[in-house]
Order: C-alpha cells, then sequence, then structure tokens
C-alpha cells in the first residue's frame, strides 16, 4: 500500500495508525536479521506517535497528509534526542540537541519515523559495506549489495518496511540504491530541499530527496520537505510548485528526450542498456521526441573531477569529529594525540581514504593543481550540461553501469567501486535533479532502472515523466513475498 | 592511467596535516591507492580551463539573506550533554602539552 492510501485509509478510519506501525514493525522484526537495514529501531516512539494521529483523528482534527504513515530516515540527518550515528563508530551513541529541518518537516506532516536506516559511513561509499553496523543486504537478491551510500533506506522501501524513506545523495547516493533495490530514487535540485540537520559530507554535493514505491508518494514528499528554510544559507528561497499537482495529468507529448550515445555503449552492463532503449521507445510512442545530445566532459572527467572536490570538502567538514565534542574519544594525555588516536580509530578505512585525499588536494603545492583545476573543470561540466539542456527536455540515461553486485565484490577495490557513480555524480557537481525510475527486472530477477535529469530546478518535470513511464513500466512490489 | 610517485612519507605527512593516526599495517595499502588515485586525477590536466572562473555560476540561485541580528540556539546544556567530558559549561580536554602543562 502507498502512502497516499495509508494516510486516506486511516484519515477514513478504514484502520487505524497504531495498526499500520504495528504492521510495519513486524514485518521489520521478520525480516531485519537477514537485511540490517535499520540502525536504530524507534518502535517505542513509532506507537506513541501513532496514537497520537489516532487521537488528531477521533477528535475530527486532521494529522497531515502524511499522518500515521510510517518512514524510515537515514542516519546521518539528526533527531533530537535519537542517537545518530552515520554510520560510524566515531559518533557512537551521540544524540543531537536538535531535530533536522527535514525530520520536522515530515512530523509536522504527521509522518511516524520508525527507523534511522544504515548507510555506508559518513555516506561515503556505494554498496552499504562501509558502515560500521554491518552491511546491508539487498531484499531483490540477499547476497547482494543494496547499493549506497542510502542502502538502508532503499531496502527499507523495497522490503515493504515502510513506503516512503529519506536518503540523501552526494554523487549517486539515492540514485544508484534506487536501482539497485528496485524503487524509484530522487535527488531533487541542490537547494531545493534544507541541509540543516544533515551531518555534512561534501556541502556543495549534499542533498536530502526520496525513495518511494510510486511517483505519486515521491510527490507527496518532496511537497512536505522542500521547504524554504533561513538556516540554510544554501536553500532557495524561490516559491516552490505543488508537485503532486504537477503529475495528475502527466503527459510528455512535444517534449523533447535527450540519449546519451557514449553512456548506453561501452561496458554498460546489456540489460541496463535494454532498458534505456525500451524507455525511449516508449516516450517517443507517447509523443516525445528523441534526440542525440553530448556530454563528453562529463563522461572522461566528472569522475576524478569529483573525487578531488567531494574528498576535499568532506576533509573540512570531519575535521569537527576529533573527540571533543561527539561521541567517542579515545585516551590520550594531550590533545594533538587525542585527536589523531580519537580519528585513526573512529573512522573507517574508506572514509581515511577520502579525508587523506581531500587533505592531499587542498594542501600546499597542490591546491592548484588538483583543487582548483577539478572547481574549473566542474563549471565546465555545468556549461556542458546547459548546452545539453537546449537540445533537450530531459535526458535519459543509466542510473548504474551494473546490476547490483555481490557483496565482498568490490569492497577491497575502491577505485573500481568509485566507478559505481560514473552516471550520477556529474549531476550533483552541476547541481540538477536526477531520478531513477524503477523499469522492471531481468531475466535472473534483478532490478532495472534507468536515470532521468533535468535543468535545475525543473524537479516536477523530472516527476512528470517519471509519471509516464510508471504508467508503462508498472510500481515496483516489495521483496520478499510481494509482486516482483 | 599515469603513475603517479607517492612515498610513505607524502602518506605520513597528509596523516599528520588530517590529524588521523594510520595503523602501521594500512600505510603500505594506503600508498598504492594514493598512487591509483592521483593517476586517474592527471587525465583533467588535458582540459582547457583557461578563462574559466572556478568560483562563479550564473545560473546559481542567490545566497538568500537574513537580519542581521543575534539569536539564541537555546541548546548549550544539551550539547554538553553528550560530551565525552565536560566542566560547568566547558567541554574538558587534555592540556595541549599534555600533563603537567
Amino acid at each position: 500500500m502507498d502512502a497516499a492510501r495509508i494516510a486516506s485509509g486511516i484519515r477514513e478510519a478504514e484502520f487505524s495508525a497504531r495498526e499500520v506501525i504495528q504492521s510495519s514493525i513486524s514485518r521489520i522484526r521478520s525480516l531485519e536479521p537477514t537485511l540490517n537495514a535499520i540502525i536504530t529501531p524507534l518502535f517505542e516512539e513509532a506507537l506513541s506517535r501513532a496514537d497520537r494521529v489516532d487521537r488528531i483523528i477521533s477528535e475530527g482534527g486532521n494529522p497531515g497528509p502524511l499522518g500515521g504513515v510510517p518512514v524510515v530516515v537515514k542516519d546521518n540527518m539528526c533527531m533530537k534526542g535519537i542517537p545518530t550515528t552515520c554510520g560510524s563508530r566515531i559518533l557512537e551513541g551521540w544524540k543531537p540537541p536538535y531535530d533536522a529541518s527535514v525530520v520536522s518537516s515530515l512530523e509536522e506532516a504527521g509522518a511516524v519515523i520508525i527507523g534511522k536506516s544504515n548507510m555506508d559511513e559518513f555516506a561515503m561509499g556505494s554498496s552499504t559495506e562501509h558502515s560500521a553496523y554491518g552491511p546491508t543486504s539487498n531484499p531483490r537478491d540477499t547476497g547482494r549489495v543494496p547499493g549506497g551510500s542510502s542502502g538502508g533506506s532503499a531496502a527499507s522501501v523495497a522490503a515493504g518496511y515502510v513506503p516512503i524513506a529519506l536518503g540523501s545523495d552526494t554523487g549517486g547516493s539515492i540514485r544508484q540504491p534506487a536501482a539497485f533495490c528496485g524503487v524509484h530514487g530522487l535527488k531533487p535540485t541542490y537547494g531545493l530541499v534544507s541541509r540543516w540537520g544533515l551531518v555534512a559530507f561534501a556541502s556543495s554535493l549534499d542533498q536530502i530527496g526520496p525513495f518511494a514505491r510510486s511517483i505519486s508518494d515521491m510527490a507527496l514528499v518532496l511537497d512536505v520537505i522542500s521547504n524554504n528554510d533561513p538556516r540554510d544559507s544554501t536553500c532557495s528561497s524561490s516559491e516552490r510548485p505543488s508537485f503532486s499537482d504537477c503529475i495528475k495529468d502527466p503527459s510528455v507529448r512535444g517534449k523533447k528526450v535527450g540519449i546519451v550515445r557514449e553512456f548506453i555503449g561501452g561496458s554498460l552492463d546489456p540489460s541496463l542498456k535494454g532498458a534505456i532503449e525500451k524507455t525511449a521507445s516508449m516516450l517517443e510512442a507517447s509523443g516525445a521526441e528523441i534526440v542525440d545530445v553530448a556530454l563528453p566532459m562529463s563522461g572522461e572527467y566528472g569522475l576524478p573531477c569529483y573525487y578531488i572536490i567531494a574528498p576535499a570538502e568532506a576533509s573540512s567538514n570531519l575535521s569537527r569529529f576529533d573527540g571533543v565534542r561527539y561521541g567517542m574519544r579515545a585516551e590520550a594525555s594531550d590533545l594533538i594525540t587525542q585527536y589523531i588516536k580519537t580519528r585513526g580509530s573512529g573512522f573507517g578505512e574508506e572514509v581515511q581514504r577520502r579525508i587523506l585525499t581531500g587533505t592531499f588536494a587542498l594542501s600546499s603545492g597542490y591546491y592548484d593543481a588538483y583543487y582548483l583545476l577539478a572547481l574549473k573543470v566542474r563549471r565546465l561540466i555545468c556549461s556542458e550540461f546547459a548546452r545539453a539542456f537546449e537540445r533537450a527536455d530531459v535526458i535519459l540515461m543509466p542510473a548504474s553501469p551494473t546490476l547490483p553486485f555481490r557483496k565482498g565484490e568490490l569492497v577491497d577495490d575502491p577505485i573500481s567501486m568509485y566507478m559505481s557513480d560514473v552516471f550520477t555524480l556529474p549531476v550533483n557537481l552541476a547541481g540538477l535533479p536526477g531520478i531513477t525510475v524503477f523499469t522492471g527486472f531481468e531475466g535472473s530477477g534483478l532490478p532495472l532502472g534507468v536515470q532521468l535529469v533535468a535543468p535545475r530546478f525543473q524537479d516536477s518535470r523530472l516527476l512528470e515523466f517519471a509519471g509516464v513511464i510508471e504508467s508503462w513500466a508498472g510500481r515496483p512490489g516489495i521483496s520478499p513475498g510481494g509482486d516482483k | 592511467m599515469e603513475q603517479v610517485a607517492i612515498t610513505e612519507k607524502d602518506v605520513l605527512h597528509v596523516a599528520e596535516l588530517a590529524r588521523l593516526e594510520i595503523g602501521t599495517e594500512r600505510i603500505e595499502p594506503m600508498v598504492r591507492y594514493f598512487q591509483d588515485i592521483i593517476g586517474h586525477f592527471k587525465c583533467l590536466e588535458k582540459c582547457d580551463t583557461d578563462g574559466i572562473d572556478p568560483f562563479t555560476d550564473d545560473d546559481m540561485h542567490p545566497c538568500p539573506l537574513r537580519e542581521d541580528k543575534t539569536a539564541r540556539w537555546g541548546f548549550s546544556g544539551e550539547a554538553l550533554e553528550s560530551a565525552s567530558l565536560s566542566e560547568g559549561r566547558f567541554f574538558k580536554v587534555p592540556a595541549i602539552g599534555g600533563e603537567g602543562e
């Protein structure tokens, strides 16, 4: 059942919010030993909140558009008084003193947060194998990864724990796990959703966004979380459209869909190439025109550009984790030793690699050759997308070069792991909105998805195209036990 | 991919800058990782970036400003509760020079 249906069913007293949450808890308890998608379950808090929703309804009040709907949020979003670990030992036991803006928005809309989901440590990873709390399994095939870094949130939606979840996306961490788990996942335009209360990885790239099994749910969540927030100086103060209204009667007639031929040749998995081609044919049959666009800079230079800028920003953002104010503190007789031992034992290997890479790129003698150069290449990538959008209204491209890989396959080969995001990270560099849309399953049962990208603040256009694709491909069911 | 000469000394220097202790067993893998990743970065030198300003973006929405008024966040007490060690209104840490400073 999707979120909108749950909310309306609760409002019309077909069932209570408590019954919905109890069902969600039961599903989580039965599957969590296998999936490990949740770091901190919030069952007592969720039941208490559900009872509040039921009380509001019984008194004739309106609990909000998401009244009683269970939701999971990634464990890098602060919740007051609730452990927020970012998948790391260094923050074990830390309880934020405030709620993230998106958490407040969800709760004001009546949503019931039922757990904090597993993630690659500090959002650095593409498989949710770099969590200090163990890896998450893909519900579609538990021998495979769910993708990352928002793997716990993606798996929670695919497994039917919840109809909607929040993740964060810095280089693909919503779109790639959405593709791997066979659900929809949206990275909004940079600046559409407040980052206040999101523990920062790379501040010019991070954006919070939803996972869902229906495009209408995705629009509903985006309406709730995309608010102007003066506490985030990168959050746009522009008026937001009603995303739910934008997708009421989706049409692509007369629109142009850009295809990047270089992206669907070469080493792209044949099933994913087939998904792109079938989606393009369907969009053409629905009245859209397919045009060729070229993104050579993004394809060749996006990855090195991202892996200089993101670690550089991370090395600055993560310098605050030194044992003084948050989480764990190593024993030491002097302050500097406390810093180096806390960080050396509290951060995992991948986080250490990225901090060191970023520190190197920013250091004296290397700043111009690496960081400044990468910033200039980023401007070239932005201009390249702008030229592509002169020819097309949206760009259709893969979300990942491969189907979900097996657990352990890439965890010791970081650079091969980075290649997972080759089609997603240029979108973050340019600040554009991107969505992964589920399109079906391939022969062995692994999910297929495609990525759509639009110009900045054209998130509604993305949702409209996604709605048309969904009407052809159908909605993803849940695994295990649901319709595949 | 271009090979880059990175030594153990380079990695340890960067670790010192980052205030990060690397275990002895992790140093050699880190050197190899650095050689690989920096080799990948070298391709950016082929890009023509003449005249590109790295710090401006014509498309970016303007940074929203707020009124120049002080505000009390009101949760410093709660922030201290999460500290490993605190004393009064302060986080307590070892002396910079160690004991006896």
